[in-house]
């Protein structure tokens, strides 16, 4: 095909539109970041997969295991992670709304709870650690398999998720410099949009992690 | 061509949003109280908890992921994956449940 020849597109009703940029398609990036979420999915519910496997098998032993997590810094997770994810949200809104300068507000104060969310975890892993129960230490080792298995899913799930918080954090930096360069705007905000979605999905592993690992030990 | 779904821009407004938030505030304390308020056995507290987990979840996929105003392609994608999810879900039950035992189909 000729350079200078336009390619012309037909929407629904015959009226034509010329091709300028096929990477602005709309419909387009937001499905590939369906399909990407579809994958995300597929990884954890393979983890909650074998945690609900060893739960039916070990129930007792991940009572106990769940006993001696603190409710107090897993539930203030719970809170910091429901709350960003509005401060997310409403990012999106204020940006459609042309409020660039609420948009990236509301994206630093997601920043900010999602350190927040990493220091909670990070106290929460050294009150562990130094209480020797990490994978492979010997008092863990010593325990029942029941309970080995629960810390061992513990740190494995909780881990991933925590490295999704760190990337989330990255595309937020990121999506922060393209909103100052111009590259998102008002009427073009998709990358946006696929992080707010990402950091739902983020909160949403969050809402089926913290009843397993932290609430069985109250309720059981 | 831009492609441009003007449905979304008309439909999430920041009182949606703040609603929602509110109602997983809700769900989220009762989270929290369950354990203390009802707790019965152990399989009843893990059943009241997903049961919980689950409207968050719908509240969160329908509304805060947008799904609600996307087009019949994205929701379809989400059945199969959830679907997907649930055949691996059965049939692991399935062995667990009945591994040596006398419906044990995998003998």
């Amino acid at each position: 095909m000729n350079d200078n020849t336009p390619e012309i597109i037909y929407d629904k009703e015959g009226n034509p539109h010329e091709i300028v940029d096929f990477n602005d398609d709309y419909t387009a990036s937001k499905l590939g970041f369906w399909l990407f979420l579809f994958t995300e999915l597929m990884l954890f519910g393979a983890m909650f997969l074998v945690f609900a496997f060893f739960f039916y098998k070990f129930s007792a032993n991940f009572v106990t295991a769940s006993e001696g997590l603190s409710l107090l810094l897993g539930g203030a997770n719970t809170f910091i992670l429901l709350i960003s994810t509005y401060f997310m949200g409403m990012s999106l809104i204020n940006l459609k709304n042309r409020g660039i300068e609420e948009c990236k507000k509301k994206i630093y104060i997601t920043l900010i709870l999602a350190f927040l969310f990493l220091l909670i975890k990070l106290v929460e892993w050294s009150i562990e650690i130094n209480h020797g129960i990490y994978p492979n230490s010997e008092i863990l080792n010593a325990k029942e398999h029941g309970v080995i298995l629960f810390f061992g899913l513990y740190f494995t799930m909780t881990g991933f998720h925590g490295l999704h918080i760190i990337i989330g954090i990255f595309l937020m930096f990121w999506v922060l410099r393209k909103i100052k360069n111009g590259k998102i705007t008002p009427k073009k905000h998709v990358i946006l949009e696929n992080v707010a979605l990402y950091w739902d999905l983020v909160h949403l592993v969050w809402v089926f992690l913290f009843p397993l690992f932290y609430i069985i030990g109250i309720g059981g | 061509m831009l492609v441009k779904d003007k449905k979304h821009d008309l439909d999430i407004t920041a009182s949606l949003y703040y609603r929602i938030f509110l109602a997983l505030l809700a769900l989220t304390i009762l989270t929290f109280l369950q354990p203390f308020i009802i707790s019965e056995s152990l399989y009843s507290t893990v059943s009241i908890q997903m049961f919980l987990a689950l409207i968050k979840t719908f509240f969160i996929v329908a509304y805060y992921m947008h799904l609600k105003y996307e087009s019949m392609l994205f929701k379809v994608i989400v059945l199969v994956a959830v679907v997907t999810l649930c055949i691996f879900f059965i049939i692991t039950a399935t062995d667990a449940i009945f591994r040596n035992e006398t419906f044990d189909m995998f003998r």
